[in-house]
C-alpha cells in the first residue's frame, strides 16, 4: 500500500506491505538513528515524534501514519548543527552505548516543547518509556534539567568534575573530555551492526527447542526449503561437529568444550535446533515453523539441587565433550580451596554464624540484543560484523568451528548497544558464518527480545551457604563459603564465574582461615555466562549481608565492625594465589586501599547520620513519606579486581601523521563504556597533544592489534598499559627528531601542550616535528606497537549507602537515595567513570529488587519480554550519587584501577541491609519482590 | 510478526463494522495498536484501523439523569488524563487510572476503547469506569446499542457479537456528592497492575449512602466487590470501616497466581488497595 507522510518536514511517499511497522519503514528510508530494541512497545529505543508526541514506532503500522508528521532523531539536529539537548547530552557524556539515547532525546524534546520548565519528577515521567541499561538515567536527567533551566554548557566542562589534583599533574587524563564517538551517539549517526546496509543480504533465524531436554529423532526440512525465498536450512547433519566453548576467554580456554554448533540433542527450552536463511524476516520465521522435528522427550533437570542426585538424567551424555568435571553427575566444574584450617577455627570460635543466601537467574538485557552480520568479501574472506566484547576470541572460535584458518576470518565490532558480559560469548557468530559459507550470501541474525532473554546468556543462579566463626572480640577466625552454582545447559564460564564468587569476596574481611567450595552443575535451563560483577555480585550479597547480621548479633556498629575487619594496605590477599582463571593464580598485595575514605564520602553524601539520630530505640526504621511506609538506611563494602593477572593481554599501535595528529589502533573493545575515549586520553597525555588530536580505531581483527577484549574489568588497567608503552615509544622518536631540529640533547626534551621544549627555552610545535619526521632528511613513519600483560590485579574498593522506603502493606520497596563511592585509583575520565557507577548501580538495583527470569514446570521462561522482565525505568531509579576516590595505584596507568564492575557488587547487600533497617526483616533471597518483603514482614509480626 | 494482506481505514463506525465483517479472512480492529501490532499473529489477514472513524472525543452530554461524560473509543490515554471534562472529584478515578497507565510512549498511542476491550492483562481503566457505573455503546450491523460495562465483562458472550465496535464509554455524572479514587500496585512504579482498585463513594449526613468497589488483577475480568458495597452502605466513612471492607474483599476473592504474583499476594493486596481507594475517595468528598 502507498502511504504519505512527512519525515523531518520533508514529504515522503512509500509503498509498503500493509503489515509493516513504522520502525522498519523509517529505517528503510535511511533514518537509522531509530533503533530496534524489542519490537513490543516496551523499550523506547524506536521512539519518534508522531505529530509531536513520542511514540514507539515498532508498535505503529506504517499505514496508520498516513498524513502524519514524523520527527526522528535525524530531524532534531545533525552533527553540524546539534540541538541544545544533543549538545548537552554530549557535554555531560550522558550517552554510553547510545542505543537508547535517540529515543531518550526525542522524548526529552517533546517534554520540553510541552513544558519548558519541568520538575525532576516530570522529566523522569517523560522518560518512563525509554529504558536505558547503561546510565541509570542520571546524566540524561541532569542534561535535560540544564537545558530547561537555561544552564546548558555550565557544567561538565573539561576538567570540571575532575579529581582535585589532576589539573596540575596532567593535561589530558583526569579530565571529563567528551566521548570520541559522542556526537554520533546523540545525533543518531553512530553505526551499529544493524545499520550496515549490505546488498543481497539474507535474514537468518534459529529454530529453537520447545523442550527442556530431548533427543532429535528426525528433522525434515523439505517444507521449509520449498518456501520460495528460503535459501538454506542447516541442521546438525549439515555442519561440522566441533566441540567448543561459547565463552570468549583466553587460550588455553578454561571452560569445558561441551557445545557444538548444532546437535542431535537439545538441552533447554530455546536451544538451537536448526538455522535458516531467507529473504525476509517473516519468511525466516515461517521457514522455522515449517521445519518438522520429531523429538524423543527426556526427563529434564530443572532444580540444581537435584542435578547431582543418583539417577538424575545426564545432560551431557555425548562422548566428545572435554573439560567437564564429571558429566555423569551433571557436574560441570568443581572448586575446593582452603587457606589455614577452618575446622580448627570454627572449633575455637566463640560464636558461629551460618546462613543460606540465594540469588536468581537474571539477564544482562543490553538494549541492543545480540546481532551478527557475516559476508564474504572480494577476496573470499569471511567478514563478521558483530556486537561482541571479544572480537579476537570470536575470530579464533568462528574459524575453528567452521574449519577455516584464522587468516581467512575478519571480525569487526562496530558501535554496540551494551553488552555487560552477555556478549563475552559467541552466541551467533559461528552459525551466522555457517549460513554465509553455505549460501555464499551475506546473512544477518538478530535475536528478538525473547531470545535475548532466554537463549543468550544469563547470570549464574547460586545457593550460597556462608559460615563464619568469630572470636569473643569479633575477630573472624574461620569463614567457609559453599556454593551450589547453576550453569544451565552448557558450561560457558562454569568454572570461572563461581571462582570469582569466592576469590573476589572472601578477602575483603580478614579471617584467620578460609575455605571455598563450589559445585557448578548443569541443568536444563538457560545458559549462564558472564554478567557485570562476574560471580562477585552473587558472593557479596552473602558476605556483606552476613557482616551486617554478625555486627548486629555482636552488638557492634555495622560500619565500625566492617572497617575494623577489612583488608588493609600492605595485606596479602589470602586466596588470590590459589584461585586463578581456571588454574592457580598469583600473589596479590594490596598497595592502595581507599575503603575508609569511600565510606566517609557516602556517609556525608546521604542522610546516614541524621537518620540514625532520628531512630527510636527498640523500633525498626523511621516513618516514611506515607502512612504505611517505613524508612531505613543500609550500607555495604566491596572490593573487586582489575583484569586477570597472568592471562589478559592488550596491545596498541600508534602512528603519527605529518600534521601532529595520531592514530591509535587498539584491539580493546568499547561497549559504550568509553574505553576508546580514555585510551585516547592516555595516548594524548604522553604525546603532549590534546585528546582530539588522537583518532581512535578499535576492535577490528584485520586492522588493530590483539586484545583479549572487554571483560574482567581489564581495559583501563591492562589495555591502558599497552597504550602508555606504545605512546612512550612514539614520543621518543618525536623527541629524537626534535633534538636534531633544535640541536638539543634528546634526553632533556619534554613533550607538552603541543610542543617539544628544551630547558634552554627553545621549542618546536609537534606538528613541525611530525612533518619533518615524515618529509625531512631522515624520513620515517613513526609507528609503534606495544603489548601489555601483568601479574598484578589491584582491587578497586567500594562503599555504598542505600536509603529505602518500604510500604509495609504491599511490601514494595522504593529507593529514595543511593550513594556509591569507588576507589578506582585515579579516574582517567571522571564523567565516564561516574557513568560507569551510575549504570552499574542501576543494574544492581534491578538485581536486588525486580529482575528475575521466571520458569514454568517444564523449563519455559514465562516473562521473556521487557514488560514482565522488570528492568528499572527513570521513574523507579533515584538520582544515584557517584563518588570517585583517588588513591594512585602505583602499578596502574596514571594510578588507575578498574571501575566498571565493582559498583554492582555493593547494591544488593546495601538494599538488604536497608530493608532490615527499615523493617527488621532480614531477606536472604534475591530479588526482594514486594511479595517476599511482605511475607517477611508478616512472619516478623507473627513472631 | 504481522504479515497482513490489507489494512483498511474506514471513515465512520458503520463503515468500520461493515469492513470488518465483510472482508474475507481473519481480521481485527486496530486502534492505538499497542497490543495488536506487536503481538498480532502472522495468520491475521487484515486489520481495520479506527484512526479516521471519528471516535476521538471527550464531551459532557445533557441527559435526564443529570448529564453524562462521553468518551470516544479512540481517545488516547494521554488525552484522557489531561481532559478538562474530567476535573471533578466524581471522575477522579478515571484521571488517576489514565495518568498512571504504562509508559509515556504507550499513553500517547493506547486508546480507551482498546484498554476496555483488552483482557490480556489487568487493564487500568475498566475498574474506574465500572465503579462509576459506566455503560458502553456498541455498534453492530444493526446500529448502535448501549450495554452496561458490567455486563460487557460478566456476560461477554451474550452481549458482545463478533464485529461489534466499541464506539464510546458513557459515565453518568449526575450523582451529587459521589467521589472516586484509583489505586494500583505493581512490581515497580511503572508496571501493569498486580492488583488495582477503583472506589466510588457517596456520603451524605455522615453516613455512606452508596459505595462501589471494583478490582482488577484478581480474576480474568474486572471484579465488582458487591459484598464490600453492601457492607459499606449505611456505615460511617471511617478508616476502620474501610479497612473492614478491605478485609471482606480479601476474604471473598479467589485470585489465581501467575508469573507476576502469587494468588496469596494478590488476595492480600486486594484488601489493601480497597481500603486505600475507599479512604481516598471518601476523603475527597
Ligand atoms: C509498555 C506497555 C505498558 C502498558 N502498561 C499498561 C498499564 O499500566 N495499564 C494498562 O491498563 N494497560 C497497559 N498496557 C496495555 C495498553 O497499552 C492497552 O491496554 C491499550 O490501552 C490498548 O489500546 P490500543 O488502542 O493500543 O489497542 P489495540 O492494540 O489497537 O487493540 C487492542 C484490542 O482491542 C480491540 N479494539 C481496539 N479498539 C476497539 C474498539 N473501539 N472496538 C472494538 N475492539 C477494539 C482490538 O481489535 C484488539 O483486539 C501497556 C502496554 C504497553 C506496550
Ligand atoms: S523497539 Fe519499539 S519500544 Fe522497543
Ligand atoms: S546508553 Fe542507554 S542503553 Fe546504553
Amino acid at each position: 500500500m502507498t502511504v504519505a507522510f512527512t519525515v523531518n518536514d520533508r514529504p515522503v511517499e512509500v509503498d509498503v506491505p500493509p503489515g509493516e511497522v513504522l520502525l522498519d519503514t523509517l529505517r528503510g528510508l535511511g533514518f537509522r538513528g531509530v533503533k530496534d530494541g524489542c519490537r513490543a512497545g516496551d523499550c523506547g529505543s524506536c521512539a519518534v515524534l508522531l505529530d509531536g508526541r513520542p511514540v514507539a514506532s515498532c508498535s505503529v503500522l506504517t499505514g496508520q501514519a498516513e498524513g502524519c508528521s514524523i520527527t526522528t532523531i535525524e530531524g532534531i539536529g545533525d552533527p553540524a548543527a546539534p540541538h541544545p539537548l544533543q549538545k548537552e547530552f554530549l557535554k555531560r557524556s550522558a550517552a554510553q552505548c547510545g542505543y537508547c539515547m535517540q529515543g531518550m532525546i526525542v522524548s526529552a524534546k517533546a517534554l520540553l516543547d510541552a513544558d519548558p520548565h519541568p520538575t525532576e519528577k516530570a522529566i523522569r515521567a517523560g522518560l518512563s518509556g525509554n529504558l536505558c541499561r547503561c546510565t541509570g538515567y542520571v546524566k540524561a536527567v541532569e542534561a535535560i534539567k540544564a537545558v530547561a533551566d537555561g544552564k546548558a554548557g555550565d557544567a561538565g566542562d573539561d576538567g570540571d568534575a575532575a579529581p582535585e589534583h589532576a589539573g596540575e599533574r596532567y593535561a589530558s587524563v583526569g579530565r571529563s573530555v567528551e566521548k570520541t564517538e559522542g556526537l554520533g551517539l546523540v545525533t543518531g549517526r553512530a553505526r551499529y551492526t544493524d545499520d550496515f546496509p549490505v546488498e543481497g543480504m539474507l535474514y537468518g533465524r534459529i529454530k529453537r527447542s520447545p523442550h527442556a531436554h530431548a533427543r532429535i529423532k528426525s528433522i525434515d526440512t523439505s517444507r521449509a526449503l520449498a518456501l520460495p525465498g528460503v535459501h538454506c536450512v542447516l541442521t546438525h547433519e549439515d555442519v561440522p561437529r566441533v566441540p567448543f566453548s561459547t565463552a570468549g576467554q583466553n587460550c588455553p580456554e578454561p571452560s569445558p568444550f561441551d557445545t557444538v554448533m548444532l546437535d542431535r540433542k537439545v538441552r533447554f527450552v530455546g536451544d538451537r535446533v536448526a538455522a535458516v536463511a531467507a529473504e525476509t524476516p517473516v519468511l525466516a520465521e515461517k521457514a522455522c515453523a515449517l521445519i518438522d522435528v520429531e523429538y524423543e522427550v527426556l526427563p529434564p533437570v530443572l532444580e540444581p539441587e537435584r542435578a547431582m542426585d543418583e539417577g538424575a538424567p545426564v545432560i551431557h551424555d555425548e562422548d566428545d565433550s572435554t573439560g567437564i568435571e564429571d558429566a555423569a553427575r551433571n557436574l560441570a566444574a568443581k572448586i575446593d580451596v582452603e587457606v589455614g584450617d577452618v575446622e580448627n577455627g570454627f572449633t575455637s570460635a566463640a560464636r558461629v554464624f551460618e546462613h543460606e543466601y540465594s540469588v536468581q537467574y537474571i539477564q544482562a538485557t543490553p538494549t541492543e540484543a545480540h546481532i551478527s552480520l557475516s559476508y564474504l568479501d572480494e577476496k573470499d574472506r569471511l567478514v563478521v560484523i558483530t556486537s561482541t566484547q571479544v572480537p579476537f576470541h570470536a575470530r579464533r572460535i568462528v574459524a575453528r568451528v567452521n574449519g577455516l584458518p584464522i587468516s581467512r576470518v575478519r571480525v569487526v565490532k562496530p558501535r554496540i548497544g551494551g553488552a555487560f558480559g552477555a556478549k563475552q560469548e559467541v552466541v551467533l557468530e559461528d552459525i551466522c558464518a555457517a549460513l554465509t559459507l553455505r549460501t555464499r550470501r551475506p546473512v544477518k541474525i538478530k535475536l528478538d527480545r525473547g531470545e535475548e532473554l532466554y537463549a543468550s546468556r544469563t547470570r549464574h543462579p547460586q545457593v550460597i551457604h556462608l559460615k563464619t566463626g568469630v572470636a569473643e572480640d569479633g575477630r573472624i577466625l574461620a569463614r567457609q563459603m559453599d556454593v551450589l552454582c547453576n550453569t544451565g545447559a552448557y558450561g560457558a564460564h562454569a568454572l570461572t564465574v563461581p571462582s570469582n564468587t569466592g576469590s573476589k569476596t572472601l578477602p575483603l574481611y580478614r579471617s584467620e582461615s578460609l575455605r571455598y567450595t563450589c559445585d557448578s552443575v548443569y541443568t536444563n535451563l538457560p545458559i549462564a555466562g558472564a554478567v557485570r560483577g562476574y560471580g562477585a555480585a552473587q558472593g557479596f550479597f552473602a558476605v556483606d549481608s552476613q557482616m551486617d547480621e554478625i555486627a548486629h548479633a555482636l552488638g557492634r556498629d555495622p560500619v565500625e565492625y566492617r572497617l575494623a575487619n577489612a583488608i588493609r594496605e600492605g595485606d596479602r590477599d589470602p586466596i588470590a594465589e590459589h584461585v586463578g582463571e581456571g588454574k592457580s593464580g598469583f600473589e596479590r598485595i594490596i598497595r592502595t586501599n581507599g575503603l575508609a575514605e569511600c565510606w566517609e564520602r557516602v556517609r556525608e553524601a546521604t542522610d546516614w547520620d541524621a537518620w540514625h539520630a532520628s531512630l527510636t530505640e527498640g523500633t525498626a526504621g523511621t516513618p516514611g513519606s506515607g502512612p504505611f511506609v517505613r524508612r531505613g538506611l543500609g550500607m555495604s563494602l566491596a572490593m573487586h579486581g582489575s583484569g586477570i593477572p597472568g592471562d589478559d593481554m592488550g596491545a596498541a599501535t600508534i602512528k603519527a601523521n605529518e600534521d601532529g595528529s595520531f592514530h591509535l589502533l587498539i584491539g580493546a573493545t568499547d561497549l559504550g563504556t568509553g574505553s576508546d575515549t580514555i585510551l585516547g586520553q592516555m595516548a594524548a597525555e604522553i604525546l603532549g597533544v590534546p585528546p582530539k588530536a588522537v583518532h581512535v580505531y578499535s576492535s577490528d581483527t584485520d586492522r588493530t592489534p590483539f586484545d583479549v577484549g572487554a571483560y574482567a574489568s581489564s581495559t583501563t588497567y591492562v589495555s591502558g598499559g599497552a597504550v602508555v608503552k606504545a605512546a612512550e615509544q612514539v614520543r621518543d622518536r618525536l623527541l629524537y627528531h626534535a633534538s636534531v631540529m633544535m640541536g638539543e640533547d634528546q634526553t632533556k626534551l619534554v613533550c607538552a601542550d603541543g610542543r617539544i621544549a628544551a630547558p634552554s627555552g627553545k621549542s618546536v610545535p609537534i606538528e613541525e616535528v611530525a612533518h619533518t619526521a615524515m618529509y625531512g632528511d631522515e624520513k620515517e613513519q613513526i609507528s609503534y606497537s606495544a603489548s601489555n600483560m601483568t601479574f598484578e590485579c589491584p582491587p578497586p574498593f567500594a562503599a555504598a549507602v542505600a536509603d529505602v522506603e518500604v510500604d509495609v502493606e504491599t511490601g514494595r520497596v522504593d529507593v529514595r537515595d543511593f550513594a556509591c563511592a569507588i576507589d578506582c585509583g585515579f579516574a582517567i575520565n571522571p564523567a565516564l567513570a561516574e557513568g560507569q557507577i551510575h549504570g552499574a548501580v542501576s543494574m544492581g538495583l534491578g538485581y536486588a529488587l525486580t529482575e528475575e527470569m521466571v520458569f514454568d514446570k517444564r523449563g519455559r521462561m514465562l516473562n521473556a519480554n521487557l514488560l514482565d522482565y522488570k528492568i528499572l525505568t527513570a521513574v523507579d531509579t533515584p538520582a544515584i550519587k557517584a563518588i570517585l576516590v583517588t588513591t594512585d595505584e602505583p602499578t596502574g596507568p596514571f594510578g588507575a584501577k578498574s571501575v566498571s564492575e565493582i559498583p554492582v557488587d555493593v547494591v544488593a547487600p546495601a538494599i538488604a541491609n536497608a530493608i532490615f533497617a527499615a523493617t527488621g526483616v532480614r531477606l536472604r533471597e534475591l530479588p526482594f519482590t514486594p511479595e517476599k518483603v511482605l511475607a517477611g514482614i508478616e512472619t516478623l509480626g507473627g513472631e | 510478526m504481522l504479515d497482513l494482506k490489507n489494512l483498511y481505514r474506514p471513515k465512520s463506525p458503520e463503515e468500520a463494522v461493515r469492513t470488518l465483517l465483510e472482508t474475507e479472512g481473519t481480521g481485527l480492529y486496530v486502534a492505538g495498536g499497542t497490543i495488536v501490532v506487536p503481538t498480532g499473529s502472522p495468520s491475521l489477514d487484515y486489520l481495520v484501523d479506527l484512526t479516521d472513524a471519528g471516535l476521538d472525543y471527550v464531551r459532557v452530554e445533557d441527559t435526564p439523569d443529570g448529564g453524562a461524560l462521553v468518551i470516544g473509543a479512540m481517545t488516547r490515554i494521554a488525552d484522557l488524563a489531561t481532559s478538562p471534562e474530567l476535573a471533578s472529584p466524581t471522575l477522579r478515578a478515571i484521571i488517576e487510572a489514565a495518568a498512571d497507565m504504562g509508559t509515556h510512549t504507550t499513553r500517547n498511542r493506547a486508546t480507551v476503547g482498546g484498554n476496555v476491550f483488552a483482557v490480556h492483562f489487568p487493564s487500568d481503566l475498566p475498574p474506574a469506569f465500572l465503579a462509576l457505573g459506566a455503560s458502553i455503546r456498541l455498534q453492530g450491523t444493526d446500529g448502535p446499542r448501549d450495554v452496561s460495562l458490567e455486563d460487557f465483562y460478566a456476560r461477554r458472550s451474550e452481549v458482545y457479537r463478533r464485529g461489534d465496535l466499541i464506539v464510546e464509554i458513557r459515565v453518568s455524572v449526575g450523582h451529587e456528592g459521589l467521589a472516586s479514587a484509583f489505586e494500583k500496585t505493581g512490581r515497580t512504579r511503572v508496571d501493569v497492575a498486580i492488583v488495582s482498585c477503583a472506589a466510588a463513594v457517596a456520603v451524605s449526613g455522615g453516613t455512606i449512602e452508596m459505595a462501589r468497589v471494583v478490582l482488577n488483577g484478581i480474576s480474568p475480568v474486572p471484579y465488582v466487590a458487591a459484598d464490600a458495597g453492601a457492607y459499606l452502605a449505611g456505615k460511617s466513612p471511617t478508616e476502620d470501616v474501610f479497612r473492614e471492607a478491605g478485609r471482606l474483599v480479601s476474604e471473598n476473592v479467589s485470585p489465581r497466581g501467575d508469573h507476576r504474583a502469587s494468588a496469596d499476594y494478590r488476595r492480600k493486596v486486594a484488601g489493601v488497595m480497597t481500603a486505600r481507594a475507599l479512604s481516598r475517595a471518601a476523603g475527597a468528598v
